[in-house]
C-alpha cells in the first residue's frame, strides 16, 4: 500500500513536471533557446544517470560514455536518412541500443577485471577507437560528420525518455542487482565469497548504463541535427564524468541536480567565450575544495523516508494510529 | 630496412617528448595516486614560456630550456600547493576532477591571455640534416633525444641515489609510515610535482623546436598520449614510462609510416587495451594481490 | 562418516618458497574440524588453497557434498561458494556501507527469482520476493540474535558483533562447510565464549560441517574434535584434542628451541 502510494507522488510529480513546461512554452516563457537548453539537461541526465550506475553503483571508473552516445547517434543518423518517420527513429534507437550492447560486451568482459584507473583508461581507449573508427568510415561519411538529420524528436520525446531510462536505472538500483554490485564496489573479495560472481554484474551494469548512452545518442542526433566524430571525444566523456562527480558520486538526485545547474550555468556563460570555459573551470575547482564529496554527497530524495518520517511523527502524536 | 630506421628514428624523438611527459605522471601517480589531467597543460606552458622569452630576450636554447624548466616546476608546486593539496583526504574521484579543472582554467587562461591562435615558435636553432648510413637525422633529432636522455639519467640518479629520492620513494610506497620515519610528505609531493613539471617544461621547448608551432590547447592530446605511455609502462614505475613514451612514440610513428595516419590514434589504444588484458597494471607494473 | 572434503598433497609455492608442503587432509560430515600451527605456518595459504581464494601449485582438492566427488583444485572461489563451501576472514570483511540486513541480503543474491524486467517494472513478482527475502531475512537473523541491529551500518557494530555478521552472512548462503579463520582474534573472553557456542550451533542446528583456523586453544581443544597441525607449510600431527597435547613434535613446534634445548 505504501509502495503503491510513493509510486503515484512520483507519477504524479513527473506528470506535474511535464505539463509545467508544457504551460510554460505555451505562454512563451520558454523560447527556442531555452527549450534547447532543457532538452541538453535531458540528454546529459541520460548519460549521467547511467554513468552513474556504472561508477556510483557498480564502482567501474568508466571515461568513454561518449562512445557509446556516439554509437546510438550514428545509428539514428544512418536508419532514419533512409527512413525519416517516427517510427524509424523509434527502430533506430532500439537498433543503437542493440549495437551499443554489442560494444558494450566485447570491451567489458575483458578490461572488466582490470581496476580503478586501469579501466579508466582501458575504456577511454574503446571509446577513442570506437570514434577513429566512424571518422573513417564511409557510411558516417568520416571526420565531416552527418548533417541535415530529419527533426524527429522535442521537447516531449526527450522528457519521456528521460523519465523511462532514469526508472529504470533507479529500479535496477534498488534491487538484489544494485546490492550484489554495491557489495562487489565495497569489497569484491568478501562479495566473492558469497557465491557473487563480480564480472556478471559489473557487466550487467556497464551494459544497461551504455545502452541509455546509446538512446541519449539517438536523441541528441534527431534534436541537434548535425553530429561529427569530434562531439563524442574524451572531452565530451570528462564532462559527463563532472556531472557525475559533481552530483555526489552513487547520488542519482545529485546527478539530476548537477546537470541541471551545468546546463544553466554553460547557457547563461555562452556569449563570454574563452571567459565562459574559464570561469567554469574556478566553479568547479571550488565546488571539489568545498563539497568533495559532491553537492549532494549520498543523499537520495526519497518519498518512502519522508513518508515514514511523518508517520512516526503522526504515530507519536497519536500512539494508536493507524499504519496504512 | 632504411625506410624502417629512418621511422624508427623519427618514432624515438617523439617517443622522447612522450617519455618525458610520462615521467611526470608516472611521478606524480605513484606518490599520491591521481592522474594530473593538468600535466600536458604544464608542457603547453613550458612551450609558451620559451615562446616567450627567446623572443623577448633573445637567449639560447639552453638558457631557455633551463628557465622553462624552473618556471614550470615552480607552477606545478604552486599548483600542488593550491588545488590538490586541500583534497589530501578526500575521494580520488574529486582530485581528478579538480585536475581536470585545472587543465581547463590553464588552458583557457592561457586562450584568454595570448589568444587560441597557434604561432610559430622561434627557430634558434639552424636546422640542418646529418646523413647517417643511409638515415637521414635533424639536428634538432639529436638535440631531443640527448637531451631527453640526459633527463632521464638525471631523474634516475635523483630518485635512486638522493636523500629526497629515497623520501619520494618511501612516500609513494606507505605516506603513513613514511611520516613516522619524519619524513614531511607534503615537502616530498611538492617536490615530486616540481620535478614532474619540470621534465614536462623542457619537453614544451623540445617540441616547439620539433614542429615549430604552440598554441593554448596543444597539451592536451600529448598529454593523454603520455598517460596512455606511463600506463602501458607500468603507472608508478619511472623506467616503465621511459619505456612506455618510446613505445607509443615509435607505434604512432610507424602506423603514420605504413600509411595508415587516420588510425595511429585507435592503433596506440589498441596496444594499450591488448598490454592490459595480457599484463593488467602495464610492463614494468608490480601487481598489487590483495592479501586475504 | 563420509568425507566431505579432501585434500591430496597440497602445495602452495610462491616463487621459490614453499609455504605448503603435501598436506593431506580429509574431513568429515558434520564435523567440527580445526587447523593450529605457529604463525607462518601457512595456515591461512592452504585455507586459501581449499576456498579457491588462491588455488594449489600441485595436489588435489576434493569436494563430496553428496555423495560424488567433484575436484575443485582450480574451481574459483565465487564458485566454489555457490557449490556449498563458504569462509569467513581473518580480518572482518563486511560490507562496510550496508546495513546488517542488507548484509545478510547479499548473501541471497542467487536465490532471487524474478527477471530484470520484474526489476524495472516493479511487478507484484518483484515485491513478492522482496517481502520473501525480507521475510528470509528477519527470521534467520533472529536465529543470531542479530534482528535488534538489522537496519545499523555495519562499520558501526561492536567487533565480536561485526564477527557474528560476517558468519551469519556466509550460513545464508546455505553451505555445506564453512571455514572460519581467526573467528576469534581479538575477542575478550567473553565474546569468545559466545562464539564458542555460535560455533556449536553451526554443526548441531545448521547441520554444518566446520572448519577454523584459531589461536585460542581453548576454543580449539573444546570444540574441535579432529585437529590438524601445521608447521613449516608441513602437516606434523592430527587427531584429537588429547592426542595433540600429548604429541612432542607438536610441543616442539609450539616451544621451539627452548623446549628443544631444556629437553637436551
Amino acid at each position: 500500500m505504501k509502495n503503491l502510494k510513493i509510486r503515484g507522488v512520483w507519477l504524479v510529480l513527473m506528470i506535474a513536471g511535464f505539463y509545467l513546461i508544457n504551460f510554460l512554452v505555451g505562454a512563451g516563457v520558454i523560447d527556442s533557446f531555452i527549450e534547447n537548453m532543457i532538452v541538453t539537461i535531458g540528454i546529459n541526465i541520460i548519460l549521467a544517470v547511467g554513468l552513474n550506475l556504472i561508477i556510483g553503483y557498480a564502482g567501474q571508473f568508466s571515461l568513454g560514455h561518449a562512445g557509446f552516445m556516439a554509437i546510438g547517434a550514428y545509428t539514428t543518423a544512418i536508419i532514419v536518412a533512409k527512413l525519416p518517420t517516427t517510427i524509424g527513429f523509434y527502430v533506430s534507437i532500439f537498433a543503437g541500443i542493440a549495437i551499443a550492447v554489442l560494444f558494450a560486451l566485447i570491451i567489458g568482459i575483458p578490461t572488466l577485471r582490470l581496476r580503478g584507473d586501469y579501466l579508466a583508461i582501458a575504456t577511454m581507449g574503446a571509446a577513442e577507437i570506437i570514434r577513429v573508427i566512424i571518422n573513417n568510415l564511409k557510411i558516417t561519411n568520416g571526420a565531416a560528420g552527418m548533417f541535415n538529420i530529419p527533426n524527429l524528436a522535442s521537447w516531449p520525446t526527450v522528457y519521456i525518455l528521460v523519465c523511462v531510462t532514469t526508472i529504470i536505472i533507479v529500479n535496477f538500483s534498488r534491487s538484489r542487482a544494485g546490492r550484489a554490485l554495491q557489495a562487489i564496489r565495497d569489497d569484491e573479495i568478501a562479495a566473492e565469497s558469497v557465491g557473487i560472481t563480480p564480472l556478471k554484474w559489473k557487466l550487467a551494469a556497464f551494459v544497461l548504463g551504455t545502452a541509455t548512452a546509446s538512446v541519449a545518442g539517438s536523441l541528441h542526433a534527431v534534436y541537434i541535427q548535425t553530429i561529427t566524430p569530434g562531439d563524442f571525444g574524451i572531452m565530451s566523456s570528462v564532462s559527463l564524468l563532472i556531472i557525475v562527480v559533481m552530483g555526489g558520486v552513487g547520488s542519482y538526485t545529485g546527478t539530476v541536480v548537477a546537470a541541471v545547474i551545468l546546463g544553466v550555468l554553460d547557457t547563461a556563460l555562452q556569449s563570454l567565450g574563452a571567459l565562459r570555459m574559464l570561469i567554469y573551470a574556478v566553479i568547479l575547482i571550488l565546488i571539489m575544495m568545498f563539497k568533495p564529496s559532491g553537492l549532494l554527497g549520498h543523499y537520495e530524495l526519497s518519498f518512502t523516508k519522508i513518508w515514514d518520517k511523518i508517520s512516526s511523527r503522526s504515530n507519536k502524536i497519536n500512539p494508536k494510529g493507524e499504519q496504512s | 630496412m632504411d625506410v624502417f630506421l629512418q621511422q624508427l628514428v623519427n618514432g624515438l624523438s617523439l617517443g622522447s617528448i612522450y617519455a618525458l611527459l610520462a615521467l611526470g605522471y608516472t611521478m606524480v601517480y605513484g606518490i599520491i595516486k591521481l592522474i594530473n589531467f593538468a600535466h600536458g597543460d604544464i608542457y603547453m606552458i613550458g612551450a609558451f614560456w620559451g615562446y616567450y622569452i627567446i623572443n623577448t630576450y633573445h637567449v639560447d636554447f639552453f638558457v631557455a630550456l633551463v628557465s622553462a624548466m624552473v618556471v614550470t616546476a615552480i607552477l606545478g608546486m604552486v599548483i600542488e600547493f593550491l588545488a590538490y593539496r586541500p583534497l589530501r583526504k578526500a575521494p580520488r574521484i574529486t582530485a581528478l576532477i579538480t585536475a581536470i579543472g585545472v587543465s581547463y582554467f590553464l588552458e583557457n587562461g592561457m586562450s584568454l591571455l595570448f589568444g587560441a591562435n597557434t604561432r610559430d615558435f622561434p627557430q634558434i636553432i639552424t636546422h640542418k640534416t646529418l646523413t647517417f648510413m643511409g638515415i637521414e637525422i635533424s639536428n634538432i633529432q639529436v638535440l631531443i633525444l640527448c637531451t631527453s636522455i640526459f633527463l632521464m639519467i638525471v631523474l634516475q640518479i635523483i630518485v635512486k641515489k638522493t636523500k629526497m629520492g629515497i623520501a619520494m620513494r618511501a612516500v609513494a610506497i606507505d605516506p603513513d609510515a613514511a611520516e613516522l620515519m619524519g619524513i614531511n610528505s607534503n615537502h616530498v609531493i611538492s617536490f615530486t610535482f616540481g620535478l614532474g613539471s619540470a621534465l614536462a617544461g623542457a619537453a614544451g621547448v623540445l617540441i616547439g623546436l620539433y614542429y615549430n608551432s604552440i598554441d593554448p590547447m596543444m597539451g592536451m592530446v600529448p598529454g593523454i598520449k603520455a598517460f596512455v605511455a606511463a600506463v602501458v609502462g607500468g603507472i608508478g614505475s619511472i623506467p616503465g614510462a621511459a619505456i612506455g613514451g618510446f613505445v607509443i612514440g615509435t607505434l604512432e610513428t610507424l602506423i603514420q609510416a605504413v600509411g595508415l595516419s587516420a588510425y595511429k590514434d585507435a592503433a596506440v589504444y589498441i596496444v594499450l587495451i591488448l598490454i592490459l588484458i595480457v599484463l593488467p597494471t602495464g610492463l614494468l607494473g608490480k601487481s598489487a594481490k590483495e592479501k586475504v | 562418516m563420509t568425507k566431505i572434503l579432501i585434500a591430496q598433497d597440497v602445495s602452495k609455492v610462491f616463487g621459490g618458497l614453499t609455504a605448503v608442503e603435501k598436506v593431506n587432509i580429509s574431513i568429515e560430515k558434520g564435523q567440527i574440524a580445526a587447523l593450529i600451527g605457529p604463525n607462518g605456518a601457512g595456515k591461512t595459504t592452504f585455507f586459501n588453497a581449499l576456498t579457491g581464494v588462491a588455488p594449489a601449485t600441485t595436489g588435489k582438492v576434493l569436494f563430496n557434498p553428496n555423495g560424488t566427488e567433484i575436484d575443485i583444485t582450480k574451481t574459483g572461489p565465487g564458485k566454489i561458494a555457490k557449490m556449498g563451501i563458504v569462509r569467513t576472514f581473518q580480518n572482518i570483511r563486511l560490507f562496510d556501507q550496508m546495513t546488517v540486513s542488507e548484509n545478510i541480503k547479499i548473501a541471497l543474491t542467487k536465490n532471487y527469482r524474478e527477471s530484470f524486467l520484474d526489476t524495472i517494472l516493479r511487478t507484484p513478482k518483484f515485491m513478492k520476493e522482496e517481502e520473501r527475502v525480507e521475510d528470509w531475512t528477519n527470521d534467520f537473523l533472529k536465529k543470531f540474535d542479530l534482528y535488534d541491529v538489522k537496519d545499523v551500518q555495519a562499520t558501526n557494530l561492536a567487533y565480536g558483533m561485526q564477527r557474528r555478521v560476517e558468519i551469519a552472512r556466509a550460513v545464508a548462503t546455505e553451505p555445506k562447510v564453512i571455514f572460519l579463520d581467526e573467528p576469534a582474534a581479538g575477542m575478550n573472553p567473553e565474546e569468545t565464549n559466545e562464539l564458542s557456542k555460535l560455533i556449536k550451533r553451526l554443526q548441531t542446528e545448521f547441520g554444518l560441517t566446520v572448519v577454523l583456523i584459531e589461536h585460542d586453544m581453548s576454543l580449539v581443544m573444546n570444540l574441535a574434535e579432529k585437529i590438524y597441525v601445521l608447521n613449516h607449510g608441513k602437516l606434523i600431527a592430527e587427531g584429537s584434542a588429547a592426542d595433540i597435547q600429548a604429541d612432542d613434535a607438536v610441543i616442539e613446534a609450539y616451544l621451539g628451541g627452548e623446549h628443544h634445548v631444556k629437553s637436551r
